[in-house]
């Protein structure tokens, strides 16, 4: 069929009106000729027909030429694209020389489907086959890049085209399937820069995916629009075809798939033989009911524990296991059902946990030496150690040493990683610098308001930024016979999110009779507010420094001023703060597919390291040969899903085993493309892990409808195309430059000019 | 009241030119002309005349001498009656002097040959006419052999100017009754005009035993057709004819034609007995004049 050429720069076509130019100097001329006053026309009357007709053609060729000279330059400077078919025929070659594939590497592509109606095969390896046929169908000019949608680097480190077919077959045997969901927008703009800054104005983005719903609905109109704008302004914008990984009759066929999740409100911290509770979520995508899907928990590399989940149609199920270790260290979580469905991809999942041994707490409290049987720390230490001498093999998490301030040396401070400070009044110079230098390298410090409590020490010495002053004096409820309770607010912090629960009746109870008000400026960054009293009041603030965190109770650590050591919500709320302040909290171990990886700080590192100097002497507080308790049987044993589809890009710089990061040795940023566990080499003798996690959305396959995915297609101003023989049909609509065929048939025509001038008209001689 | 001359000071200047011209050319070529074979146009007997001087002492008839002792002279039939009529042509296409405006014509060519020709024939005592003609007789002066016709012949010769069409077959056959026989035809022209009847009508001259001459006048570029530029062409012999000519595409064609209209001529002119001589416009006349005469000393 034919079609008309485009023009990149169709303005310049209206200098074909040049042609005029010739035209109109012909018919000035037409009549202008060197006379001669002749004797012997007696020999010219025969021939004058012959040369009449003669004389017409020879100035309509070259009246002719004249006027194509112009229109050709002006064609040729309007740079005008034919169709490849029209250039195959006139040409010879009219593909495309340049054509990027975006390929969907996601989870969902690891589907099993039926393809062509008989073979079944996973939606990514028939994806790969196709890519091999339109690579193995066009011309051997055409340079190709095939990119996956979801990348470790975090964004595309530039495409690398070629013509070698070898190298891209080799490209696309590496192709690491599996992967998290991937920005496909973000992929598609950096290919659209990628090709803008190759050579070839003719090019083609061809996004290969089983156009997933999820994927497509992530893409925000706002930024398509924004793309298209960008395309309308770009001088050699590429065509962008959506090729399907699932045939248009086979998108709507049901798949029967299971996914396994772990809760990401799951603790990434556990103490050694502290109890740890992992919740899984087991979701059934297929439209039937299952009455016993077996949920096994690997713990590195060993299963530990399973159940049987009847799941419904459509439902989710959830299953909680109660885990403790004996050991610190970096553990290896897996959740795996055991299930025959059309996805295997997403029927495990990991989860990272480091587990910490006992961590040393001091406390000082001047009240200790005290002839009274009572000291304010007594219901810190509870709180704290509430196992202490606990016959059931149960283990504290911290270990709580109490020394009075004049006791206090600078070997305590070091060995201690959290200072807990009860209402003491102040402490000498030396010891203050020692101990905010411990705090500056990851330790904390917990200060605790009372009788003796001096603010004016604190505001001098710990509190140092002029955004916060504490009160001289302390205030006293102006309620008779109660005090201030506690503001119920959504807590975002991650050591009160449980306070969040409405069911937590205990905290309607606690009141304040006695505190400290302070001044916190609004602007301040630096000051925390965590908890505050119903007057607006702080209640608990907290301030960072360094890698170490300051923390202030604005009232007493035991009933003088607050009824909240007499409540339940005590030992956990003094737990849970003081644990979402060590670096192994606040280090992000869990991750979702897409996010960056971070390396573990060094303090996290120091106290991994310290953690394992204090376990080669072990204290006596300590039950040795503790094993994982679980009254559960084992199941078989069964290998960690490592991201093996990543080894090769960890392999550089790292003597180590494949599939880690040496700390240290990664600049930029490497994002979470897979599941699976990234190991992190580090000062400690053990690998500490990081987990990622696929969303579970991901794993819900229901594709994006014909028509949806029509409209989503037009958006991009992108050709839908069900088939490689679609795609191959496509050649009509894709144009081919041809400037370069007419700038040489301007060059001929005007030799052609000189020479035929030169013959008809030319010169006497 | 004023006598008005004859002819006017520029006439004057173009007749005493033109007999100048002719002098010289006639000087040139008969230098040493008595020691010569050449004898004249006739050599046929006619009368005695008394010896005068100035006479050439060989035409003296020794024999009577010897019987009568008195000086004679043999005088030969023509010898002073050769009557030649020069017929020069003025069409049109004499006009064409090339390119080049300041180039002799093919015309003024004709004319100075005339004069020569009439100068040097009255120098030998033989009659000289002229008739000028294009599609018909202009002019017609019989022939006389006394000096004083010469001056009216170039008179006659220096007032010539080109008419427009040729008719020469015809207008031959008009001078034809004025033309004595046995004497002498010279065609002063560019011939432009069919061969065969021409040839034909000259061929009746030679009937009446009179010699045919044809001087035929060529400008160069009629021969050789040099243009390159496309060119519009004005016809001399049709004034508002014109013609858009494109001289590459014609040339061939052109010298092709040209060359069979010589061929033609020069094969007519042997078979009747037609002295032909070719004559290019940038050709001295001396030159043409006494080649044609050594042609005729030679027979």
């Amino acid at each position: 069929m034919f079609a008309w050429p485009t023009f990149l720069n169709a303005s310049l076509l209206f200098g074909a009106a040049a042609f005029a130019i010739p035209l109109i100097i012909h018919l000035l001329h037409r009549t202008r000729y060197t006379t001669l006053e002749w004797g012997a026309m007696f020999f010219l009357d025969d021939l004058r027909r012959i040369q009449t007709r003669r004389i017409e053609w020879q100035s309509l060729l070259l009246l002719l030429i004249r006027c194509a000279i112009p229109i050709l330059l002006a064609l040729c400077m309007a740079r005008p694209l034919i169709s490849n078919r029209m250039s195959n025929a006139i040409l010879g070659d009219g593909h495309p020389k340049l054509t990027t594939v975006i390929l969907d590497n996601s989870l969902s592509m690891d589907t099993t489907r039926i393809v062509s109606g008989k073979k079944e095969m996973t939606t990514i390896d028939h994806a790969l086959e196709q890519i091999s046929s339109l690579v193995r169908n066009t011309s051997r000019q055409t340079r190709w890049s095939v990119q996956a949608l979801s990348n470790p680097s975090g964004e595309s480190s530039g495409r690398v085209f070629t013509r070698d077919r070898s190298v891209i077959a080799e490209s696309m045997k590496r192709m690491p399937k599996g992967a998290g969901p991937g920005n496909l927008m973000d992929e598609i703009d950096q290919a659209v820069s990628d090709l803008e800054s190759e050579t070839e104005p003719n090019s083609r983005i061809v996004v290969v995916s089983d156009f997933q719903k999820t994927l497509c609905q992530s893409l925000d109109t706002n930024r398509i629009k924004a793309f298209r704008e960008r395309l309308d302004q770009s001088e050699k914008p590429p065509t962008i075809i959506f090729l399907q990984a699932v045939e248009s009759k086979n998108r709507a066929a049901p798949v029967n798939n299971f996914a396994v999740h772990i809760d990401p409100q799951t603790r990434s911290v556990a103490g050694v033989n502290q109890p740890w509770e992992v919740r899984a979520v087991v979701k059934n995508f297929s439209s039937k009911d299952a009455e016993a899907i077996k949920l096994v928990l690997v713990v590195d590399d060993v299963p530990m524990i399973s159940k049987t989940l009847a799941i419904p149609a459509q439902a989710e199920s959830q299953a909680v296991f109660n885990l403790t270790f004996p050991e610190s260290g970096a553990r290896r979580i897996v959740a795996r059902i055991e299930v025959a469905d059309d996805l295997t991809t997403d029927n495990e999942t990991s989860w990272s946990v480091l587990t910490m041994g006992a961590i040393p707490v001091l406390i000082v409290d001047p009240t200790l030496d005290n002839s009274d049987d009572r000291a304010s720390s007594d219901f810190l230490q509870i709180a704290l150690a509430p196992f202490t001498g606990d016959a059931n093999l149960k283990e504290d998490l911290f270990d709580v040493i109490r020394i009075s301030p004049d006791k206090l040396t600078p070997e305590s401070i070091l060995k201690a990683r959290i200072i807990i400070l009860c209402d003491v009044p102040k402490l000498p110079e030396a010891t203050t610098r020692l101990m905010m230098a411990r705090i500056q390298e990851g330790g904390i410090l917990f200060a605790f308001a009372g009788e003796r409590f001096l603010p004016e020490w604190y505001n001098d010495h710990l509190f140092t930024d002029s955004d916060f002053k504490l009160n001289d004096k302390p205030t006293i409820s102006s309620t008779k016979g109660a005090g201030q309770k506690l503001r119920r607010e959504i807590n975002q912090h991650p050591a009160f999110r449980f306070l969040n629960d409405s069911r937590l009746s205990g905290l309607d109870s606690l009141e304040v009779t006695q505190w400290y008000s302070s001044s916190i400026a609004a602007s301040t960054k630096s000051i925390n507010r965590l908890l505050s009293l119903n007057n607006g009041d702080p209640f608990l603030i907290e301030q960072k420094l360094g890698s170490g965190a300051i923390l202030l109770c604005t009232t007493t650590c035991d009933d003088r001023w607050t009824n909240w050591p007499m409540r339940p919500v005590y030992l956990p709320m003094i737990q849970q703060l003081l644990i979402s302040q060590t670096p192994a909290d606040r280090w992000a171990s869990n991750v979702e597919t897409g996010q960056t990886l971070n390396l573990p700080p060094q303090s996290l590192i120091d106290w991994l390291v310290d953690g394992k100097a204090q376990e080669a002497n072990p204290s006596q507080n300590k039950t040795e040969g503790s094993r994982f308790r679980s009254g559960l049987p084992l199941v078989d044993s069964s290998a960690i899903n490592e991201p093996e589809a990543l080894a090769d890009l960890f392999k550089t710089g790292s003597a180590s085993a494949s599939g880690s990061i040496e700390s240290g040795s990664i600049e930029r940023a490497i994002v979470a493309s897979h599941p699976g566990f990234y190991a992190i080499d580090n000062a400690i003798e053990s690998p500490i892990y990081v987990s990622a996690q696929s969303p579970l959305a991901e794993s819900n396959l229901t594709l994006e409808s014909q028509p949806e995915l029509q409209a989503l297609a037009d958006q991009f101003n992108a050709k839908l195309v069900g088939s490689v023989q679609e795609y191959e049909k496509l050649g009509d609509s894709i144009g081919r430059e041809i400037w370069r065929w007419v700038l040489g048939s301007l060059l001929i025509l005007l030799f052609a000019e000189l020479l035929l001038q030169r013959q008809f008209v030319g010169a006497k001689t | 009241m004023s006598v008005k001359p004859i002819l006017d000071a520029d006439e004057r200047d173009r007749v005493s030119h033109l007999q100048l011209f002719a002098r010289n050319v006639v000087d040139g070529i008969t230098v040493g002309l008595h020691r010569s074979p050449h004898k004249g146009f006739s050599a046929e007997f006619k009368e005695h005349r008394p010896y005068v001087q100035g006479d050439e002492t060989r035409s003296i008839d020794w024999k009577l001498y010897g019987k009568t002792d008195r000086l004679f002279i043999r005088q030969f039939e023509e010898e002073t009656n050769l009557r030649c009529t020069m017929l020069v042509d003025q069409s049109g296409s004499m006009a064409y002097r090339g390119t080049d405006k300041a180039a002799i014509s093919k015309h003024e060519y004709a004319i100075k040959l005339a004069a020569s020709l009439a100068y040097l024939l009255i120098s030998q005592r033989d009659a000289v006419g002229l008739g000028l003609v294009d599609s018909e007789l202009r002019s017609f002066t019989p022939p006389r052999s006394n000096p004083g016709h010469l001056q009216l012949l170039m008179h006659a010769l220096s007032s010539s100017s080109c008419g427009t069409d040729t008719n020469l077959s015809q207008v031959l056959d008009t001078v034809a009754p004025r033309i004595r026989s046995r004497g002498m035809v010279i065609l002063i022209s560019d011939c432009f005009d069919q061969v065969e009847p021409l040839a034909k009508a000259l061929s009746y001259f030679r009937v009446d035993r009179s010699e045919v001459v044809v001087f035929q006048i060529w400008n160069r570029d009629e021969l050789e057709f040099p243009f390159r530029r496309r060119m519009e062409l004005i016809d001399l012999e049709r004034p508002g004819q014109r013609k858009i000519v494109d001289p590459a595409s014609i040339r061939k064609a052109y010298l092709e034609r040209v060359q069979k209209f010589r061929a033609d001529w020069e094969r007519l002119a042997a078979k009747n007995r037609i002295d032909l001589v070719p004559c290019i416009t940038d050709q001295p006349h001396a030159e043409i004049l006494s080649a044609y005469l050594a042609s005729r000393g030679d027979r």
